[in-house]
């Protein structure tokens, strides 16, 4: 599976939130239920724009939902 | 940390976008192959002017286009049917977002490489005075291999990440 260096913290965020489901954050940042599947599982990395209203949602700053590991990055 | 989502994730199984692909390849295949046995199958009976084979073989590739054009919208809209009348939790998506755009294109590049490969090929075979009807097959099979790698590689990305 192919793995992005950067993880974050959506699931226990939404968690936090309400318990906020993977739609619910999905309509509210403009994708698919499909994508935050995605991102949660860090098969794939969100634009910088959709990073930052994915923190939004959650009112939090950037670096709280994600994180870069430097030693996962393949580059 | 139990969520709702969790019993969607359990119901397992594909995504609209996933589905969507897997008809794709399964249907264009099905005609690809179809279509390659009987043009052969008139071009083996000779069924066609042999002083324009060449004509033959053009008109086989927009025909089998047109026809690839109109099947595909036909899946498509079968298989929207078939997913609002089956019963689910989740709605399919009505757009396409970021990573579905990003995937599509990534597929695009992937068919592109492909197709230039074998178009190269054809190109190697006309400069070593094969007649031009093996040049324009080697295309037409090129088209083929570069359509359903382009697709495979989609799917691939759906189900394993970029």
């Amino acid at each position: 599976m192919a793995q992005s260096s950067v993880s974050n913290n959506i699931r226990k965020l939404r968690f936090y939130n309400g318990e906020m489901t993977q739609q619910q954050l999905a309509d509210k940042v403009g994708v698919t239920r499909q994508t935050i599947v995605a991102i949660e599982k860090a098969q794939y990395s969100p634009s910088l724009e959709l990073a930052f209203r994915i923190a939004r949602a959650f009112n939090v700053p950037l670096e709280e939902v994600f994180t870069y590991d430097p030693e996962d990055d393949p580059a | 940390m139990v969520l709702d989502d969790d019993s969607i994730e359990s119901e397992g199984g594909l995504s609209y976008q996933e589905k969507s692909v897997i008809a794709y390849l399964i249907t264009t295949a099905i005609l690809y192959i179809l279509y390659s046995l009987l043009v052969y199958r008139r071009y083996q009976v000779g069924d066609y002017d042999p002083a324009a084979a060449a004509q033959f073989l053009g008109r086989a590739i927009l025909l089998l286009i047109g026809i690839q054009i109109v099947v595909q919208i036909l899946t498509q809209i079968f298989l929207a049917i078939g997913s609002s009348v089956a019963a689910r939790k989740e709605v399919d998506p009505s757009f396409e977002d970021e990573r579905d755009k990003l995937i599509s294109l990534k597929g695009t590049r992937n068919t592109f490489v492909a197709f230039g490969a074998g178009f190269i090929l054809s190109m190697i075979a006309l400069a070593a005075g094969m007649p031009a009807t093996v040049t324009l097959v080697l295309i037409f099979i090129a088209m083929m291999v570069g359509d359903l790698t382009g697709e495979l590689s989609k799917l691939v990305y759906y189900r394993r990440g970029m």
